[in-house]
């Protein structure tokens, strides 16, 4: 491809100018900086790939300050033997691309990108900018000047990155670290990548999941006693229906037994009430006949005084009776003892005559003497006695003529005469006043605490209670039950009460169970509505992992096989320039299809050498030779031109001098227009000034 | 006139994964609206409520949620206001179906397989319905339901779909429109689908009511009930009456139109509201200046929404990067060849489809995009 002019109006510093390039070797010179070099060189690329249609705000911005319509430049150029003119203008948003032999016109975005595209070998401007454009940047510093020893050696493999980088085609691209970035998102969790969130989310997925198990037997907990509830609520239904009419026969059974009680009850309470108003009657009557008897109430110590005094007399007389038979007896026995003083006096007699016979009748003399003695002490003792016993009666006349003094007094007061009379006068009035209390208290036994009146009321409507429960009492007794009727039907209510009461207390104890535990029906919902939800995210995940993974493994592949194919080429092309370059000092270049790191055989040495151990200046050498070698790979026989946009400005004339020659050799296949401010190169190539 | 409300497809205790971590909450929103649209009955002194299918999502629902029904259901009791539910295809009339565990108040009357029809003497009215029972996909709902002539007006209730040409419905009893125009019905109501729908035919007026709130996507014309007036019979009138608190919408964005994130969340951004359950989706060919990230943007504006779900279902845009004929001698050449020859080689659509994303994958990440795997 051979550029063969340019017109560029307003297009960043060049407000309007017309430039012709020649095949081989441009030298496009500006004076200074200002110039319009970089301008030119912008405009070639944004010629061939620019679309004019854009709004880009980068792209209109490139129109010269101070001018209101925008750019348009137009690019005649010989690619294949044929002549085509590019028009873009940005001013009408036009882009045509004129086939000039058989007039054949391109206005499809599209139609003219590919055909740029096919003549160019490079499919896009970034593209373009990267094989076929060389700028100042590049050259600067590809390794240090000033890094040594271990420094020095970790930079040694730049050049094959930036050679590996150039070979990506694209712009940026450091395939390798790509490639390791891919790999730590696709196996490591600590680059936070799909990986990460797959593991992540599968964690989550394993502790729902044992969530789940334990919810889901929770739930089937609860769907079992659902249906335990459901038959216990059918079986209280059953009972439900079933015990009512049961439980109304048994009240009515028990009702009428209730009232036939009540009745009794209250009949013995109304003859009870009978009863009391006969004692009360009773109590009235008795109270009347007391009414003559009642100088005895109160009296009850005079009436003790004139027992007494009656007794007193009755005992004075007695003990008087008594006293003067005793008397009597004692007089008699004086009387008795008469034959003792007539012993006494005989025998005395009788002995003092015998003394005169005899001395012994002076014993028979004091013989007699005692018993006159004795007759004698026992006389004088009768005698004190019967004395006494009058004394005695005497004074038991004078208590007599008491008592009687009294009793007269106490019955004068009573209105008697008669002790006799008057006792059992009192002996009625006694016996009156017990029989009124025994009624009395039979009264009060019934009574109780109540007063009469109260008793009286709460009896008034006794009998139309009684009337009105025995009416009740006849409304039932058709539903009346023989006892041994009753008795089963109270059983069996009985059992249905109490299976009742079992199923309530199960229901309750159920009701109670799902309070605790049927939320775990909606934990479950939560938890497989999260299952859902994380098993999509898993597959989310999983499905990004597997596409990093699928493109890691394409880029690897695409990586390597560039690689390839780039060490066999530049193997073929690498020696010739190098040899160029460093005045055939180097001749031979081997690659490495790994990495390209590049291998150079040392006449020195004679030995091959890496080429990162020689100089920095020779390593330069040898990029700038790989370099320009590439241009040929990528664009494989296509030859775009290549735009130097002054690269070697910092080259040492001497290493100049094998630049150009290189330029020089390059330029008889390729058309180069090398942009710069130095009048270094003006022997060797068409120049074109810009100043 | 008998004032009837008509309901259904309320799906309590439904499980809502699409919305997160807001699943639970959206479904105690179903049971408040629920609450909302009995509460509505006594407002309105109606006479009936009539659910027509799916009042519970499935089968094994939370006793609370039945709690909260029932407890529901005796304030209805308390003014005597009569329920009949008609059991749906997500509660159907199973052995284990709900129906048969819970013991509703007695004004709740549960039309089942084997009760079709309960008259209400005092309105002069009989409901007519039967059960979905998970063997009756595809038949009639109405058949076998022969009307009480004794009654004055006659209800359907009928869990189904409408016969529609060339559909073949697998999860539901099918009702024809000529079979409604010969049911001899007054009203019928239909549940089963989630838009309030008027499908009268002949003296029959029937109407879809539609679920109370949204239940998926694609529902708009659901969070209603119907109002069902009955001025006497064939002078039946129907209102909608709104009850739903939540939206559900949907909305796609064409990614390779978009000039950029900002416009794409703008868009977004303009349908901000806090009762709205938003599902974007992004499609189109993006290309590899694209740097839109559906989660980024989720998170960006979830807070906007009641929820919000960004899908990125869009494409790279292969065409772009097929047309471009990148040298093979170029890494990004070979990855487009190898990727282009997997996709040729893919043995199904998934992996295809796979390999197209890897392609653009790819080729973002060799054009120096490399935070998109970040």
């Amino acid at each position: 491809m051979i550029l063969q002019s340019i017109g560029v109006r307003r297009f960043r510093a060049i407000r309007d100018r017309t430039i012709s390039f020649s095949a081989g070797l441009n030298i496009i010179k500006g004076s200074d900086n200002e110039a319009g070099k970089s301008s030119l060189r912008m405009a070639i690329v944004k010629a061939l790939y620019q679309d004019p249609t854009t709004s880009r705000a980068k792209v209109q911005g490139l129109t010269s300050w101070g001018v209101e319509e925008p750019w348009e430049i137009m690019l005649e150029f010989q690619a294949d033997s044929e002549s085509y003119r590019m028009v873009k203008s940005l001013k009408d948003g036009v882009c045509q691309l004129t086939e000039i032999g058989p007039s054949r016109v391109l206005t499809s975005k599209n139609a003219i990108a590919a055909k740029v595209a096919q003549i160019t070998g490079c499919p896009s401007e970034t593209f373009f900018e990267s094989t076929a454009c060389v700028g100042q940047e590049e050259m600067i510093g590809i390794i240090p000047e000033t890094t040594k020893g271990a420094e020095r050696h970790r930079t040694i493999g730049a050049i094959s990155k930036r050679l590996q980088r150039l070979l990506t085609g694209s712009e940026g691209s450091d395939v390798p670290a790509l490639l390791a970035q891919l790999y730590a998102k696709t196996h490591r969790k600590e680059a936070r990548g799909p990986y990460y969130h797959s593991q992540e989310t599968v964690a989550r997925i394993e502790n729902l999941q044992v969530e789940r198990v334990s919810l889901q037997a929770k739930v089937d907990n609860v769907m079992r006693n659902r249906r335990e509830l459901v038959g216990i609520e059918e079986e209280l239904q059953q009972i439900d229906k079933a015990l009512p009419p049961g439980e109304e026969l048994l009240h009515k059974n028990s009702r009428r037994l209730e009232l036939q009680q009540e009745i009794e009850r209250d009949k013995d309470r109304y003859r009870s009430f009978q009863r009391a108003q006969a004692y009360r009657s009773d109590l009235v009557r008795k109270d009347e006949e007391m009414a003559e008897l009642a100088g005895f109430q109160g009296k009850h110590q005079d009436i003790e005084q004139l027992k007494k005094a009656n007794e007193q007399i009755k005992n004075s007389e007695a003990a008087k009776a008594g006293l003067e038979g005793h008397i009597q007896t004692l007089r008699g026995e004086k009387i008795a003892q008469r034959w003792l003083l007539v012993t006494g006096l005989a025998i005395t007699t009788t002995a003092f005559l015998s003394l005169l016979v005899t001395k012994y009748g002076g014993i028979a003399a004091v013989a007699g003497l005692l018993a006159l003695g004795y007759w004698t002490i026992k006389q004088r003792d009768l005698e004190r006695q019967i004395r006494s016993k009058a004394l005695r009666i005497f004074e038991l006349q004078a208590d007599k003529a008491h008592a009687q003094d009294v009793m007269v007094d106490i019955l004068g007061s009573f209105g008697f005469k008669d002790c006799d009379a008057c006792l059992a006068k009192h002996g009625v009035y006694l016996e009156k006043i017990a029989n009124r209390e025994e009624t009395a208290l039979r009264l009060s036994g019934i009574l109780g605490e109540r007063e009469w009146a109260t008793y009286e009321r709460e009896n008034e409507d006794l009998v139309i209670r009684i009337s009105a429960a025995q009416r009740e009492l006849d409304s039932l007794l058709c539903s009346k039950l023989e006892t041994i009727e009753f008795q089963r039907l109270e059983q069996e209510v009985s059992k249905l009460q109490h299976q009742k009461g079992e199923l309530e207390t199960n229901k309750a104890a159920l009701d109670r169970f799902f309070d605790y535990t049927d939320a775990a029906t909606d934990q479950l919902a939560a938890v497989e509505e999260e299952l859902d939800w994380r098993e999509e995210e898993k597959d989310f995940f999983q499905r990004k992992t597997r596409l990093l993974k699928i493109t890691r493994e394409m880029l690897r592949e695409a990586h390597r096989q560039t690689l390839t194919s780039a060490a066999d080429v530049l193997n073929k092309e690498l020696g010739n320039y190098v040899s160029i370059m460093t005045n055939g000092r180097y001749q031979e270049v081997q690659i490495g299809e790994e990495d390209l790191t590049m291998r150079t055989f040392s006449p020195e040495k004679l030995d091959w050498v890496d080429v990162r151990e020689l100089s920095r200046a020779t390593q330069d050498q040898f990029y700038i030779s790989a370099r320009l070698a590439l241009v040929k790979l990528i664009t494989g026989e296509k030859k775009p031109p290549i735009l130097l946009d002054d690269p070697f400005v910092n080259f040492h004339p001497k290493r100049l001098e094998r630049v150009i020659a290189l330029l020089r050799q390059l330029s008889r296949d390729k058309q180069i227009l090398l942009f710069t401010c130095s009048d270094v190169y003006d022997d060797y190539g068409n120049v074109i000034l810009l100043s | 006139m008998i004032r009837i409300l008509h309901t259904a497809d309320v799906h309590l205790g439904r499980r809502f994964p699409s919305l997160r971590d807001r699943g639970r909450e959206y479904r105690n929103q179903l049971l408040d609206t629920f609450e909302r649209v009995l509460q509505l009955a006594v407002n309105e002194n109606v006479s009936l409520v009539l659910i027509a299918g799916d009042l519970f999502d499935t089968n094994r629902v939370h006793g609370v949620t039945v709690g909260k029904v029932l407890s529901a259901f005796r304030k209805l009791e308390e003014r005597s206001i009569r329920v009949c539910i008609l059991p749906g295809g997500h509660d159907a009339f199973t052995e284990d179906s709900i129906y048969r565990f819970v013991h509703f108040p007695s004004n709740v009357t549960v039309l089942t397989t084997e009760r079709t029809h309960v008259t209400f003497d005092d309105l002069d009215l009989t409901v007519y319905g039967r059960a979905f029972d998970d063997k009756l996909v595809g038949e009639n709902p109405l058949r076998s339901l022969s009307l009480d002539r004794e009654s004055g007006i006659h209800i359907g209730m009928a869990h189904c779909s409408i016969k529609r040409a060339g559909m073949i419905e697998t999860d539901s009893m099918v009702l024809d429109r000529g079979e409604i125009a010969s049911s001899g019905l007054d009203y019928l109501a239909l549940g089963h689908w989630h838009s309030f729908q008027d499908h009268s035919q002949g003296s029959t007026v029937a109407y879809y009511c539609g679920s109370p709130e949204p239940i998926d996507m694609d529902q708009k014309g659901s969070g209603s009930v119907a109002m069902v007036n009955i001025h006497a019979k064939g002078d039946v009138k129907v209102d909608r009456v709104r009850v739903g608190t939540k939206v559900f919408d949907a909305m796609s964005i064409d990614i390779g139109v978009a000039t950029s994130v900002e416009q794409i969340v703008s868009a977004i951004e303009a349908k901000a509201d806090a009762h709205l359950v938003l599902r974007v989706t992004l499609e189109g060919l993006r290309s590899i200046d694209c740097d839109t990230n559906a989660e980024e943007i989720e998170d960006a504006l979830c807070d906007r929404f009641f929820s919000l779900q960004v899908l990125d279902r869009s494409h790279p845009a292969l065409r772009e990067i097929e047309s471009e004929d990148l040298p093979e001698e170029t890494v990004v050449g070979k990855f487009v060849k190898i990727a282009r020859e997997r996709i040729a080689q893919a043995d199904n659509k998934k992996d295809e489809a796979l390999y197209r994303e890897a392609l653009g994958l790819g080729f973002a990440l060799l054009h120096g995009k490399s935070e998109i795997i970040e």
